[in-house]
């Protein structure tokens, strides 16, 4: 299960990213207010119409691609609306046409008040049943799959629905808990579950409660977030990456981007007896500088001005989101030490800096001394003591200083880095490459426009490789393209997320915006498509690497190409005058490294997995009983075992360029973490192969 | 612009009789001769300034009476009729007058198509001097075309066409082979001048990036640049021009080699910069040794920052030096080789 939630969450943190790649931010300060959506609707369609790369026409088709993607977006697990409910709406669709051009407003009042019979109908069930025990032995079987869920068809199987996800909940939690307990598979019967079933099924009952009233009592109103998400999903019907911020969200999104960096220098955690305890503490904040807090102590209580949030039994999700709250500048912190004596600190949130979101280096040595460099992201944020400098002059940087240690190749990781700036992406070909347009941009007028790096020359001119997956994404589709099409650089890994287009943020009442009524909604717009310096185009289907690598990410189904209406790959046809370097001799170079990865067991390992993810969408289990479920987990549980610990030992060693020594000396926490990161790039199997092509592109150069 | 005295100094015919309105096969070829003289008149008078005044507003004056004059061969060009039908001629004049106006307005968009020089260009200043080049080439064409249908046209009426050079052209020859020749040292200078600005700017946003590939662009163009130059041929024994490129050159090399220790020193201000803030961040609760270390770190980045001040102070001295140099000699060329009206 753990390999799941892994790959799970980071595809999160991924897709996050995403959601601040290629952005122009236009701040805004409005109050919210009751909103004018048949009016909105108007406006959004007129900013789509206009703007958009490729707007789409507003006919019967988008209206049910707009529902299909609004039922999706509001009841992902479908558990709120019945087949019947839908059907009903359906008939709206018809109309849906001058619903999306603002000359009627029908539907979504009407799926409106749906949602909020379904909702309270949902929250009587679960009232209902906070009493009922979930069995050892179910009257109805419980079928488990990992295909798309259907939608139950009437009233009736809602409720059934409704049932079953308790009792799966119940059984998972359980479960886990018994993971936690390290207790043996022998000893997870009937009497453990009949004894932990009570408190386990409060905390589901209360949880899914929780869903529901956050939704009803939705900050933004709960009529208003409907309609929000409803527009929504008619700007995802252009394309993935479009959307629409109503007055509240695009609040929210705003303070979440400008308290990007900002925390209370604390981490979060559940010990092993589920209680919240103190994580990391961020070296440098008001947390760490205070002297008073260790991890392990144990929240009990946390306040902000009048709201007090006591942490008793444990919430994790709860804690964390009272700290992320924008509005909290300040907070007191409860806490209880080892020793039993407790303390209370007060914090203010400070902005941070995050060492994890910053290029570093590292020297691999073994035959030949290779560099390695891994960027998370193409961050350009602004800041006065850098006077305006971002990320491709932090590379620069860091390639100076394995310059200095004599490497012979580098090894340039974008593995997971979802993109951000273009501008930065440009400045970092430039590193590599001599001079010449990289690639091109288009507007809907399709006509291309050529975009280059700033300065002539190059920092590195060496044997250069960069590392890709399936979630490097936009810059760094950009960034591997134009050095593939140079043959500058040799491609290693697994072909990229498939994103190559880009979006503005655009006030959707412009002439409005210094009034407070409904001025304060935004639009998402994709208004770009970019281009390779070939014409061709990585959207869609992403950068191919020279050299390809098994890779989970592809099997999860996640890339661009899923995306629904998503747009399609397209090429423009410019002459651009550009200088391609002689190809790579990779023919023999290929061959060798298939030849090793058939060897390697980490690859074989990965292979299967990948296999097993890709055809497990026909597995089913049927569970009649508890001790059904507990086979079926211990199954899951072997079956992932055999992909567990996908590391292997490297050849090379890893350490520290000597200028990072200097400071790693003096900065204990920045040393802890640089231990953490060696161990990663030692026993990383990816990294293991580049090296072994490296080492061969050097060879056969000589 | 150096083609025009080519032509000017060719075009420069008599013939055996004149007379003041256009009815003659003679007149008519008059007519542009007329032009051309007063086109050169104007033009030596604000080269004479350029290189001999000292006064700014004179000489933009001279410059608007050359533009004003231009613009005025132009519009009696459009207005000439064709003689008796022939219409080569006029409209191959037409051609030239209208080049050679936009090539003096520096509008070079009218005769070269900009957007494509851009793309294919590295910069602006890049595509300035492509678009120049191929204005230039143009202009060629359009001169030879005017050239040979004047030749034509006085065949075709029995007209004989008498080569001789009288002052004015001997100016104006002179003129162009000291333009010709400075242009061609100036685009070596120009060049590296030109890098080593992107790398004085680069330096000063602390851009270690920009600073690393353009000062090893600037090394690359000044090797370029002296092997360019070492070749020169002076102008009439004069090195001036060759020698005053090869100071700035040999600075910009110097540069460019002493910017490493400029990267060196951003590299170690970042560092000390991340020390600082570790050391700062430890409250009070510090060892001797930690304290030590520190003092140590604070001790070495001044004298870094002392050694970089210096050597900044050394560089921009000599960059002064070198292009006083090149400015002065570039004078003193002009006043030397551009004779007075």
């Amino acid at each position: 299960m753990d390999l799941i939630a892994i790959i799970v969450r980071s595809i999160l943190q991924d897709l996050n990213r995403f959601i601040t790649s290629l952005l122009f931010f236009i701040p805004c300060s409005c109050l919210f207010a009751q909103t004018d959506f048949q009016k909105e609707a108007a406006r959004l369609t007129e900013i789509i119409s206009t703007r958009h790369v490729a707007p789409p026409t507003i006919d019967k088709q988008l209206s049910k691609k707009v529902v299909d993607l609004f039922l999706e977006a509001i009841d992902p697990s479908k558990i709120y609306f019945s087949e019947d409910d839908v059907n009903r709406l359906r008939e709206h669709e018809a109309q849906m046409v001058d619903e999306l051009k603002g000359l009627q407003w029908r539907f979504v009042p009407a799926i409106t008040e749906v949602l909020k019979k379904n909702l309270e109908n949902c929250n009587r069930f679960l009232d209902e049943n906070r009493n009922v025990n979930v069995p050892t032995i179910l009257k109805q079987p419980l079928e488990l799959s990992y295909a798309p869920l259907t939608r139950p068809s009437n009233e009736i199987a809602l409720q059934s629905r409704w049932k079953k996800m308790v009792l799966y909940s119940v059984y998972l939690k359980v479960m886990e808990q018994a993971g936690i307990d390290s207790i043996k598979a022998s000893a997870v019967n009937d009497a453990y579950f009949l004894k932990l079933e009570p408190a386990i099924r409060e905390k589901v009952i209360k949880a899914e409660q929780r869903k529901i009233n956050n939704l009803l009592h939705h900050p933004e109103g709960f009529e208003n977030h409907v309609a929000s998400v409803f527009l929504n999903s008619y700007a995802l019907s252009a394309d993935p990456h479009s959307g629409y911020f109503g007055s509240a969200a695009m609040e929210k999104f705003m303070s979440s981007f400008l308290a990007e960096g900002f925390s209370f220098g604390i981490d979060l955690q559940e010990d092993k007896d589920g209680a919240v305890v103190l994580g990391r503490i961020v070296p440098g904040s008001q947390a760490w500088r205070s002297g008073q807090l260790n991890p392990g102590d144990k929240v009990m209580l946390i306040t902000s001005g009048i709201k007090r949030l006591e942490i008793v039994g444990g919430d994790l999700q709860e804690a964390e989101d009272f700290l992320k709250d924008p509005s909290r500048e300040t907070i007191e912190l409860l806490v209880r030490k080892p020793n039993g004596t407790t303390r209370t600190v007060k914090l203010r949130k400070e902005k941070v800096a995050l060492e994890e979101n910053v290029v570093r280096s590292y020297v691999l040595n073994e035959e030949k001394k290779i560099g390695y460099i891994a960027l998370p992201g193409f961050y350009s944020a602004p800041d006065e003591k850098t006077e305006g400098l971002r990320c491709a002059n932090d590379v620069a940087k860091e390639i100076i200083k394995l310059k200095k240690e004599n490497i012979e190749g580098l090894i340039f990781d974008l593995r997971n880095n979802g993109g951000g700036s273009l501008q930065e992406a440009l400045s970092m070909a430039g590193i590599f490459i001599e001079e010449g347009p990289l690639g091109m941009i288009a507007d809907k007028t399709g006509l291309p426009h050529i975009v280059k790096d700033n300065n002539r020359g190059t920092v590195y001119d060496g044997p250069l490789i960069i590392l890709v997956n399936g979630f490097s994404a936009s810059a760094s589709e950009f960034l591997a393209a134009a050095l593939q099409d140079y043959n500058r650089a040799v491609i290693v890994g697994s072909t990229t997320y498939g994103k190559a287009t880009a979006q503005v943020i655009l006030p959707l009442a412009p002439e409005e915006k210094n009034e407070k009524a409904s001025s304060a909604s935004f639009a998402k717009v994709t208004v770009n498509r970019i281009y390779r310096v070939t014409g061709k185009t990585a959207q869609e289907r992403g950068v191919i690497p020279d050299i390809v690598m098994p890779d989970v990410i592809k099997a999860l189904k996640l890339a661009e190409a899923y995306q629904p209406y998503h747009l399609r790959a397209d090429s423009v046809n410019k002459k651009v005058f550009f200088t391609k370097l002689p190809p790579y001799p990779l023919a023999d170079i290929k061959r060798k490294s298939v030849e090793r990865m058939a060897k390697s067991e980490a690859f074989a390992k990965t292979e299967n997995l990948v296999r097993w993810l890709a055809a497990r969408g026909d597995e089913k289990v049927v569970i009649s009983t508890w001790k059904d479920f507990v086979a079926a987990s211990q199954s899951l549980d072997e079956k992932l075992k055999a992909f567990d610990d996908l590391r292997s030992d490297a050849k090379f060693k890893v350490t520290n360029t000597q200028q990072d020594q200097h400071v790693l000396s003096a900065d204990h926490f920045l040393n802890e973490m640089n231990q953490h990161y060696l161990l990663e790039l030692q026993t990383d199997y990816y990294l293991s192969e580049c090296y072994s092509i490296m080492k061969d592109l050097i060879q056969q150069a000589k | 612009m150096k083609r025009l005295f080519f032509f000017i100094v060719t075009l420069s015919v008599t013939f055996s009789s004149f007379s003041q309105s256009i009815k003659t096969a003679l007149d008519y070829l008059n007519f542009f001769n007329q032009q051309e003289s007063a086109i050169s008149q104007k033009y030596l008078s604000y080269m004479s300034e350029s290189a001999h005044g000292s006064k700014l507003r004179r000489l933009e004056q001279k410059r608007k009476e050359l533009l004003g004059t231009l613009r005025a061969a132009q519009n009696n060009a459009t207005r000439l009729n064709p003689f008796k039908g022939d219409t080569l001629l006029k409209k191959n004049y037409e051609s030239y007058i209208s080049i050679l106006n936009s090539i003096f307005n520096e509008d070079y968009g009218k005769i070269v198509d900009m957007e494509e020089i851009a793309e294919q260009s590295y910069d602006k200043m890049e595509a300035y001097l492509m678009a120049q080049e191929l204005a230039d080439q143009k202009l060629d064409e359009a001169t030879e075309r005017f050239r040979v249908a004047f030749e034509k046209f006085a065949a075709d009426n029995s007209i004989k066409l008498l080569q001789h050079e009288d002052k004015l052209s001997q100016k104006l020859a002179k003129i162009g082979k000291a333009n010709q020749y400075y242009h061609r040292i100036y685009l070596v200078f120009f060049k590296v001048y030109k890098q080593e600005a992107y790398l004085t700017d680069a330096v000063q946003r602390k851009d270690v990036n920009a600073i690393e590939q353009n000062r090893t662009t600037l090394l690359k163009y000044a090797m370029e640049a002296q092997t360019k130059l070492d070749t020169a041929k002076p102008f009439q024994r004069d090195q001036s021009l060759i020698m005053a490129a090869k100071k700035f050159n040999q600075f910009a090399k110097a540069e460019s080699e002493k910017m490493g220790a400029v990267t060196d020193y951003l590299l170690k201000a970042d560092e000390f910069d991340k020390l600082r803030k570790v050391f700062e961040a430890g409250g009070d609760s510090k060892s001797k040794a930690e304290v030590d270390n520190y003092n140590q770190s604070v001790k070495n980045i001044n004298k870094l920052i002392d050694a970089n001040n210096q050597q900044m102070q050394a560089l921009n001295k000599g960059r002064s030096l070198a292009l006083d140099g090149w400015n002065n000699s570039v004078k003193e060329f002009f006043e030397t080789y551009i004779p007075k009206e």
